[in-house]
């Protein structure tokens, strides 16, 4: 081959070479911008990348949005749904992670160019005045270049020519894909927030615990530079504000929670200047420094705040009095009030007092009931008059789960000493002993029965197993009118029992998937148990239920998810222990620790593990 | 702008076609432009540098020319006594030349010596000198080697001064060869830039296809290996006597890469404007002895050395006083290697010095040059005892040997050479035979330091690919032109594959980062 030839050779190997890495990387587009032709995979491609690929994503579904949150990881916890039960809107929550005010800017300018919009919701986190126009040089943090007027062609281009390691990353991504959140894809792409269902069915109500667990996220050194762009961050909020007027908008600017290690990272100077800058250009609501700033559990780490804390916030916007909020809880401020709001902020700042917002809780567990027990779980009247005898005359007072629903969603405040009594599988027993105890005594119970062994007096289902007796429904019935016991659910038919079951191969003991079992597979089974379970219900007592025992306390992260998911508000595992319930934050109901109560444990030992 | 850049690629094309571009005449303008971007990316402080030695050295030439001119009329004018005329003139030369030569020597001295060595009094007496904190100018060893060879070769009358500034420019300021050298004669370089080449397709292809090759050594093989031989080097007390020798020997395979690839991408990015440049490596690693494998080491040192210093020193009238009386004193076989041996140990000593100015590095020059002397004095009395048992030099069992020798031998120096003092590579050797076993059944002595199982697998692979390769060439086959004789498909496959590689894992992957060449901060 002459040299001329083999040069010509060489020029097209490295032509067909970066050819084949663009095509590469624009198919399986592993940052959205060349529309994911491929897998339309917006929750991986937000994730890299949430400037270009949001913003690729409205291209596509402008349409079914006409209200738009702007901001930073600050603004994920606002959710679209929410805001369009309290608007009637359509919102689109278009937050990216690391942004700075220029980005606001841009967003801004491009949607109010190019999309109908109706409300612009404008949350300013504390951190946005530490960075201005930042991220253009690498390829997780550009701005999309239609939001700029920098060259498309050269965006573009570039991503065509991206690493190729990210479109390689996304594919083995893809193969690792599930429908919990992974950190490869932590967006929920119709909404624009994050998917926190993982991180939201966490049990949060022990404090210690929580601080074990996370502690290291909440950490902040002090910010001696300060906050350094306040004068730009009050220009980008009034050039939205000019445009929002211009175009006739209605804007909305909110000043989110932040966590107090993260608040005193700054001086009260640096603060009051910032708040007083973004007061001279525009009204916002301010929740920077609330009383939920001084407990960790509201917050993911020290720079986000809890999902449960954005409805606490639009709540308060938009007047709904069914949802918690401490007091004070997010002040209107104008140019005028802000110096009298900053004296009052700084001189008498709004520290709570722990049991303003918890309360604990110790949940006892029972079974069966008899004359004569034949092992320590059955338990006989005689014990059980004890033990309830003891816990009113010790002060006691029976809760149920909607009293810690209303407690926790409307902060209704429990008795002194509260005490939950539970009963797993539904055994005659209950309604035949306990029943009857637990009333002379003013207590009350919550019933856990099985929904497929209702009413079965001798045989296990329809077998020739003998079994304990089980009540019916026309004495679960009596029992709920009475007012003394709940009835909610210890699933469906998630607790068989399998060597009675021959002929069912796929019968469960618990809830955990079966060995082998794909995700899908698994998920519809347990939806389709709470959906059977939760017809009998509605059909026999007339309501839904809200309230669930896991079968022997077992469960994984995703049963939660798929439990709560599904409309359920409280769970209970049989971990011993007691749970400390916080207002506003409704996973403090997940998963409950329960004391197993045995027909030896005597009215002392009880009285000892409820004692605070 | 580093070598193994995109940028570079840029740079160096847009500099190639522009090179073409132009009449033949003015082509040597866009070399000397090019030299000049190419060096003030870099750091334009140590331009000035640059450009000091240039002026200076051009000068000096021309005040040796002129010596030269006024001994010739001088002769011409028919002075009577000749003799006295040359001797006069060669004196004159002779101490003109050592005053040129300390100076342009200072230049180095002052950037790459004088802040270590007054650290180094300091740390000795108890001085309190201020460092001056100077940064070494890029490829300052290699130029003030490069423009004082030529300033001998002036002395020498070898080389007609040259005249023309930008000329000289331009063989001062040629840009490939400032990252790493090699040391370029003045005689073979300095023609080809001046002259401009022809647009030569096949020549341009040799070069694009040497060039690919050293940056894959670099990317694959050399930069892989660093991290690990940093760790071991840095942290060897932590590690068994087996792992800071493997580490040694990986540095060895680390550095080879390293400058070897780096030589190959100065050489093929020159041979694309048509222009040779001087051999620096051949397959050093398959000598069987330590002086063999000198001569295939960064050939243009030795070659510098060689000419400049070894010879020069050898042949002159000190040496030969003292030759004699070794001869007198020990003996005709020792005499007649007594100054060799003596030459030999003072030019490893310069090696040494010229590698850096810690004591670690001239202890590497004297472990060398000790080992070369020493294999000098007893070179006779090893030929007896090889005769007595039969041992044939040509047999392979015996060159095998003296691979693994001299190998051995020179990871055995690599200990000086990288070590962060004299002092830790002692204490290296000292693990090495001390704790020579230490924790060896626990955990894995070859993964300890850094490089997991996947690491090397593509080390091992890509040395085997180095090693198949080397072994062709040492073979006598000319890979590049044997392969321009296959049908067009054979060669698309290689091509292919390397082209890929370097733009999959080098020019589009960002979290590439180019470590530097290990003889760039020489």
């Amino acid at each position: 081959m002459s040299g001329k030839k083999w040069l010509f050779m060489f020029a097209l190997t490295v032509f067909s070479v970066l050819l084949l890495c663009a095509g590469f990387s624009i198919l399986v587009d592993p940052f959205g911008v060349f529309g994911d032709p491929l897998f339309d995979w917006y929750s991986y491609n937000e994730t890299n990348n949430p400037r270009t690929a949001k913003l690729a994503y409205l291209e596509k579904h402008h349409g079914e949005y006409d209200s738009y949150v702007i901001g930073s990881s600050s603004a994920a916890s606002l959710d679209p749904n929410e805001l369009n039960a309290y608007t009637g809107a359509r919102f689109y929550n278009l937050f990216v992670y690391g942004c700075d005010t220029k980005d606001y800017c841009d967003f801004a300018s491009y949607i109010l160019g190019h999309y109908e919009v109706k409300n612009l919701i404008l949350n300013i986190g504390i951190n946005e005045a530490n960075t201005y126009d930042e991220g253009e040089d690498s390829y997780t943090g550009r701005m999309h270049a239609r939001a700029t007027d920098r060259s498309e062609l050269f965006f573009y281009l570039s991503y065509a020519l991206a690493n190729p390691r990210y479109a390689v990353e996304k594919l083995i991504s893809r193969a690792k894909d599930t429908d919990v959140p992974q950190v490869f894809d932590v967006f929920d792409a119709p909404t624009g927030t994050y998917d926190k269902r993982l991180r939201d069915v966490e049990q949060i109500g022990d404090l210690k615990r929580y601080e074990a667990a996370h502690g290291a996220d909440f950490a902040v050194s002090p910010e001696t530079a300060g906050l350094p762009y306040i004068e730009e961050c009050a220009a980008s909020v009034a050039m939205i504000r000019d445009l929002c007027r211009e175009k006739g908008v209605n804007l909305t600017v909110i000043a989110s929670p932040v966590y107090i290690a993260q608040w005193e990272a700054y001086d009260e100077g640096t603060l009051s200047a910032y708040k007083t800058a973004l007061a001279n250009e525009t009204d916002y609501y301010d929740f920077s420094l609330t009383p939920i700033s001084y407990d960790s559990r509201y917050f993911y780490d020290a720079t986000h705040f809890r999902n449960a804390v954005g409805s606490m916030i639009l709540a308060e916007i938009f007047g709904n009095d069914e949802v918690w909020r401490p007091e004070p809880f997010g002040t209107l401020v104008t140019a005028q009030n802000c110096a009298g709001y900053l004296d009052s902020l700084f001189q008498s700042p709004p520290v709570p007092e722990e049991s303003d917002h918890t309360a604990s809780l110790p949940v006892l567990m029972y079974h069966h009931f008899a004359e004569n027990p034949e092992n320590d779980m059955t338990i006989s009247p005689e014990v059980f008059r004890e033990q309830i005898k003891a816990l009113a005359d010790a002060g006691y007072r029976a809760v149920d789960t909607a009293d810690l629903i209303a407690y926790v969603r409307r902060g209704i405040e429990l008795p002194e000493k509260p005490v939950l009594i539970t009963m797993d599988d539904g055994y005659l027993s209950n309604y035949e002993i306990a029943w009857g105890i637990l009333e002379e005594y003013g207590m009350k119970a919550t019933i856990f029965p099985i929904g497929s062994t209702f009413g079965n007096r001798e045989f296990y289902k329809d077998t020739e197993y003998p079994i304990k007796p089980h009540f019916d429904f026309d004495e679960a019935r009596e029992m709920l009118a009475s007012g003394v016991i709940d009835i909610q659910s210890h699933t469906y038919d998630m607790h068989a029992w399998p060597p009675f079951e021959e002929d069912n191969p796929g019968a469960r003991s618990d809830m955990l998937p079966l060995d082998g079992e794909s995700e899908e597979a698994y998920a519809a089974a347990v939806r389709s148990d709470l959906e059977t379970y939760d017809a009998i219900r509605k059909r026999e007592f007339g309501e839904d239920f809200r309230a669930l025992a896991y079968p022997s306390g077992l469960f994984t992260d995703y049963t939660e998810i798929l439990v709560h998911g599904a409309g359920i508000e409280v769970t209970f595992s049989t971990e011993a222990g007691k749970n400390t319930l916080v207002k506003g934050l409704a996973q403090t109901l997940y998963a409950l620790r329960r004391y197993t109560v045995t027909n030896d444990t005597t009215p002392d030992e009880l009285l000892g593990w409820l004692e605070p | 702008m580093s070598i193994s850049g995109a940028g570079f690629l840029l740079f160096l094309t847009a500099a190639a076609l522009l090179y073409y571009l132009v009449p033949k005449a003015y082509r040597r303008f866009v070399l000397l432009a090019a030299g000049i971007i190419f060096y003030l990316s870099f750091s334009p402080a140590a331009g000035l540098c640059l450009l000091f030695t240039a002026c200076f050295t051009f000068g000096s030439a021309l005040l040796l020319g002129r010596l030269h001119r006024l001994e010739k009329s001088a002769l011409d004018g028919g002075d009577a006594d000749r003799k006295a005329v040359k001797a006069r003139f060669r004196t004159r030369r002779k101490r003109l030349l050592a005053a040129l030569l300390t100076v342009n020597f200072a230049t180095l001295a002052v950037f790459k010596y004088l802040d270590p060595w007054l650290a180094e009094l300091n740390d000795l007496f108890g001085l309190s000198f201020r460092p001056l904190n100077l940064l070494l100018p890029l490829g300052i060893s290699f130029y003030i080697f490069q423009t004082s060879g030529y300033l001998i070769d002036c002395f020498r009358g070898r080389v007609e001064p040259e005249r023309n500034f930008f000329k000289y420019a331009l063989f001062v300021s040629y840009f490939p060869q400032m990252i790493q050298g090699p040391i370029n004669r003045y005689q073979s370089l300095a023609p080809q830039l001046y002259e401009g080449s022809d647009f030569d397709a096949d020549k341009i292809r040799l070069g694009i296809e040497l060039l690919l090759w050293g940056m894959l050594k670099k990317v694959f093989l050399a930069d892989p290996l660093a991290d690990a031989v940093k760790e071991i080097y840095a942290n060897y007390t932590a590690y068994s006597g087996f792992s800071v020798f493997l580490g040694a020997a990986l540095y060895c395979i680390q550095l080879y890469a390293d400058f070897s690839g780096g030589v190959d991408v100065v050489r093929g990015a020159s041979q694309i404007f048509g222009i040779e440049m001087a051999e620096n490596f051949k397959r050093p690693y398959f000598s069987r002895t330590l002086d063999e494998f000198w001569r295939r080491w960064h050939i243009s040192l030795g070659e510098w050395m060689k000419d400049y210093l070894f010879y020069p020193m050898a042949l002159s009238g000190a040496m030969g006083k003292l030759g004699k009386a070794a001869r007198k004193r020990f003996g005709a076989d020792f005499g007649k290697v007594a100054v060799p041996a003596l030459c030999t140990l003072i030019v490893f000593l310069a090696v040494g010095v010229w590698q850096g100015p810690g004591l670690a590095n001239i202890a590497y020059g004297l472990y060398n040059g000790l080992l070369m002397s020493f294999a000098l004095l007893v070179d006779r009395r090893v030929r007896a005892f090889k005769t007595r048992l039969k041992i044939k030099d040509s047999s392979r069992a015996y060159r095998l040997f003296g691979v693994a020798r001299t190998c051995f031998l020179v990871v055995i120096g690599r200990y000086f050479s990288r070590s962060a003092s004299l002092y830790d590579a002692l204490r290296m050797l000292w693990r090495t035979v001390r704790y020579f076993g230490e924790g060896l059944g626990e955990g894995n002595p070859f993964t300890a330091f850094g490089l997991d199982g996947g690491a090397w697998a593509r080390v091992l692979f890509a040395c085997a690919v180095l090693f198949a390769v080397s072994l062709l060439q040492e073979k006598g086959i000319r890979i590049r032109e044997t392969l321009a004789k296959k049908p067009w498909y054979v060669q698309f496959v290689p091509l292919f594959i390397a082209v890929a590689l370097l733009v999959v894992f080098v020019y589009l992957n960002t979290d590439y980062t180019a470590i530097a060449y290990v003889y760039e901060s020489i």
